[in-house]
């Protein structure tokens, strides 16, 4: 019987956060690793562990794959010269025959470095966290969007049901009971995150407003590019269908300094490759200031005049690139960094601790009544919070183990490390279902394994073991993955330890209790 | 180098002002000082030190970064250096019984004296 505002909201609070929570575990856990996408890349794809130097080869030497894009038809070529983060040239086009083609080549040399066959964080990890890997009718990115708009009535109903917001502002008592102990753990992550989360769902949603409110601009505009074209000034002319030719991208490149006042260009893309009408758009690095846009100048691909230069954008468009910038840290600021990792496993510790009180809370009930539907909520909560955290620590070892060029059953290296995550975090649920006493704890053991041996196969396979990978400076993504895998290792351990022992006192009282029921 | 000071001072004048807005409430005031009175005096000298501290934090970080990284990096600080001052309490609250000796009269709030 529901009674008063704070009892409904209490209501809201607890079924919204049980059906929503795995799945928003699920978004956070990978949105928090997203944050050191390009790091994770660095030790899944060892061939491109260079040392950053602002020096690198010039556009033009990459021209042969510009050559193979037109071969192959491609719509658009990129070139991305290196970053601090990304030390060496990405090449990506979308072939024919292919697919979409990311290919790295050396800084100094441009020499093509072996294929990657890895999608890692940018291409694995990162995009999990917005479309879940259900490209089909665009369903991943739906449930994210209705996943992050209940992490906002999650947010709202919280700080309404906290009877004692301010008195329990600081409060965790690590040694009274441990229902008392998880409830703590969620009050304090919940409040003193607070602000983070709220930004954080937010500015994903605003990202995203075209996708999720497409009613807005298709009001006014007849599609979403005439859309994008006003909106960001961005230049477009159609293709057509005749063959061009390209001139010289480094003179391009030259002119775009000098308007920029020696700013150094940093990407190209050349949209209808081999066409007349063929453009070539040139980029300086976005990543000195939040608001994600940097300006452009359009050059004729023929003949390498320019057809079109913006500065500054529209200042509703700066807001809203501000609020996505703000999201996707895509900055150069190592502080901030850091902190949106440690408030995003603050976020992933809320969604957890708030799952597992509620079954806690639910299993006494459930035992006195004799009910069994605790179990399937059990193993549904188990193997979305520790579950896709195991799953994605075996998608780190099966890269380590699986040689280059490996097929199997048709599937390449890439889909076969995609494959070994979905089937190490279904197993995860079965392990739930069929150990549901001992599979928190199980778990946890798991991961700390699991992270260990990682570490390890990353030493055995390419000898940067972190006595080497913490002096030499272009080894640090390395070295910081190791370091986190450690300390994930040892929290997991020393979590399956307390949770252990919590297991070992409940054992000890259940047979107490079943024996008094069937006495009864 | 005077980066990563000025850093540490947005940090630690924010983690210190936390620390003083949970010394002005009883509960944490009995475990960190000892003492079961807490005069409303000190509550109030700790509430006011504690505003004061995240305001310097604040425009410390503005100052430093810009208006937009440093809003964005106070922001985030402030969350890590409040939970921070909620694990130092859980753990070992004696360890903010210093910061009562600089309230007028600390001393002999704290029995020290």
């Amino acid at each position: 019987m529901v009674t008063g505002f704070r009892q409904s909201m209490s209501q809201l609070h607890t079924w919204t956060g049980v059906i929503v929570g795995s799945l928003l575990f699920a978004i956070f856990w990978m949105g928090t690793l997203s944050v050191f996408d390009r790091e994770i890349d660095r030790w899944m794809a060892p061939m491109t562990r260079f040392a950053y130097s602002e020096k690198s080869v010039s556009f033009e030497a990459l021209r042969a794959t510009y050559d193979t894009a037109v071969a192959e038809r491609a719509p658009s070529w990129t070139v991305l010269l290196p970053t601090e983060r990304q030390p060496v040239i990405r090449v990506v086009y979308r072939g024919a025959s292919r697919g979409l083609v990311s290919s790295y080549f050396d800084p100094t040399t441009g020499a093509a470095l072996p294929e990657t066959e890895t999608l890692a964080g940018t291409r694995f990890l990162y995009p999990f966290h917005y479309h879940l890997h259900l490209k089909l009718w665009d369903i991943g990115e739906w449930l994210v969007g209705l996943a992050a708009m209940a992490m906002l009535v999650l947010c709202v109903s919280g700080v309404v049901i906290h009877r004692k917001i301010f008195i329990d502002f600081f409060t965790l008592r690590p040694n009274k009971q441990s229902l008392r102990v998880i409830f703590d753990v969620h009050t304090l992550a919940g409040v003193l995150g607070l602000p983070f989360y709220i930004a954080i769902t937010l500015s994903g949603l605003i990202y995203s407003f075209a996708h999720f409110y497409p009613s807005g601009y298709l009001a006014v505009y007849p599609d979403k590019q005439a859309f994008a074209a006003e909106a960001t000034g961005s230049y477009s002319r159609p293709k057509l269908k005749q063959p061009g030719s390209l001139a010289s991208l480094d003179a391009m490149a030259d002119e775009a300094r000098l308007r920029w006042n020696g700013k150094e260009p940093w990407a190209i893309v050349v949209r209808h490759p081999g066409d007349a009408a063929a453009f070539v758009s040139v980029f300086p690095s976005f990543d000195t200031r939040i608001a994600r846009y940097a300006p452009v100048v359009d050059f004729d691909a023929a003949t390498g005049n320019v057809l079109n230069a913006r500065d500054e954008l529209r200042p509703i468009l700066t807001a809203q690139r501000f609020i996505g910038g703000m999201h996707q840290i895509q900055f150069r600021h190592w502080t901030l960094r850091w902190l949106y990792y440690g408030l995003g496993l603050l976020g992933c510790t809320l969604i957890a601790t708030g799952l597992l009180f509620w079954l806690e809370f639910r299993r006494k009930k459930h035992e006195q009544m004799g009910l069994s539907g605790v179990r399937i909520v059990d193993a549904l909560a188990i193997g979305s919070t520790i579950g896709i955290i195991i799953a994605t620590l075996g998608f780190f070892v099966i890269n380590r183990l699986l040689p280059l060029g490996t097929r199997f059953l048709g599937y390449d290296r890439a889909s076969l490390e995609i494959w070994v995550f979905f089937l190490v975090w279904l197993a995860t649920f079965g392990h739930a279902w069929l150990r549901p006493r001992w599979a928190w704890a199980e778990q946890c053991r798991a991961i700390s394994i699991i992270a260990v041996t990682a570490v390890l196969l990353n030493w055995i396979t390419t000898g940067d073991h972190l006595a080497r990978s913490l002096v030499q400076q272009r080894l640090w993504a390395v070295a910081g993955m190791d370091l986190m895998l450690l300390a994930g290792a040892a929290v997991a351990f020393f979590a399956a330890y307390r949770l252990g022992h919590v297991e070992e006192r409940r054992k000890v009282k259940t047979p107490a209790l079943s024996g008094s029921t069937s006495h009864g | 180098m005077v980066d990563a000071l000025l850093l540490l001072l947005i940090f630690v004048s924010s983690y210190l002002a936390f620390a003083c807005f949970a010394l002005a409430q009883w509960r944490h005031w009995h475990a960190a000082v000892g003492s079961e009175r807490l005069p409303r005096q000190a509550t109030r000298s700790l509430r006011a030190a504690g505003g004061v501290l995240l305001v310097l934090s604040c425009i410390v970080a503005v100052a430093h970064e810009g208006i937009d990284y440093g809003a964005l990096l106070f922001c985030t600080l402030v969350s890590v250096a409040a939970l921070s001052v909620a694990l130092t309490l859980a753990w070992y609250p004696r360890a903010l019984r210093p910061l009562v000796l600089l309230l007028p009269h600390g001393g002999r709030l704290s029995g020290l004296e």
